[in-house]
């Protein structure tokens, strides 16, 4: 069952944040995760977390992004994306 | 990760190459099991409503991560070591990934974590369609 995508300005600006590349891949992880939303395995102060990761050139990029689930108005609001890169070892 | 202090000593010294391998992988196992320890105390003391937000609670397991994260940080570059002269060891990956989406988090600030709270209170919320749209006029 899916559930409808809106981002808080907050989580808009941190996706603006990204490489053009990145944000077309976290966009469609986000849209994976709307058409049927898994249980999270973490969370953070209460809102559920998605994370996954990236290889490009020399570099992993880890996306973690924390989302609300609103079940009522069958929705995910996006709070927060946070980034890291680390060079792969 | 009190145990850091071993792995030094026994890579100085010369005789003790072929236990090197095995208290790196002990070492890395001890340190996932201590961020699983974090990561449960975060969420039994996340409030029921994650609309409520405590900063102090949230500061205060911050501040774990934090220490987690440059303890293990410190770890790998031990481990780093070790792999240079003994080989590939399996589970470092899975350390460095831990590493990876803790820095990705903590790069989430306390000020951040409330402003999107607020946001969603005051309904500032935008939809994914128009997110998409800017980023296609970005793009062509």
């Amino acid at each position: 069952m899916s559930y409808a995508l809106r981002f808080t300005e907050r989580g808009s600006a941190d996706l603006n944040r990204l490489e053009i590349w990145l944000q077309e891949e976290t966009l469609d992880e986000l849209d994976k995760v709307a058409a049927d939303p898994p249980a999270p395995n973490r969370r953070l102060a209460g809102a559920a977390v998605y994370d996954f990761v990236r290889e490009r050139g020399q570099n992993r990029f880890y996306v973690f992004v924390t989302v609300l689930t609103d079940v009522a108005a069958r929705e995910l609001r996006i709070l927060e994306i946070g980034l890291h890169v680390q060079a792969v070892a | 990760m009190v145990a850091l202090p071993l792995l030094d000593v026994v890579l100085c010294s010369s005789g003790s190459a072929d236990r090197w391998g095995p208290l790196a992988m002990q070492l890395i196992d001890s340190a996932l099991d201590e961020l699983r320890q974090i990561e449960k105390l975060d969420q039994s003391l996340a409030p029921q409503d994650p609309l409520d937000f405590d900063r102090q609670t949230a500061a205060l397991i911050r501040e774990m991560y934090e220490r987690w994260v440059g303890e293990a940080e410190l770890l790998l570059q031990r481990v780093a070591r070790v792999e240079s002269s003994r080989g590939r060891i399996a589970s470092a990956q899975l350390l460095r990934d831990a590493v990876g989406r803790t820095r990705a988090m903590l790069s989430i600030s306390l000020d951040a974590m409330e402003e999107s709270r607020r946001q969603v209170r005051e309904g500032r919320l935008i939809p994914v369609e128009e997110v998409r749209r800017e980023l296609r006029a970005k793009v062509h």
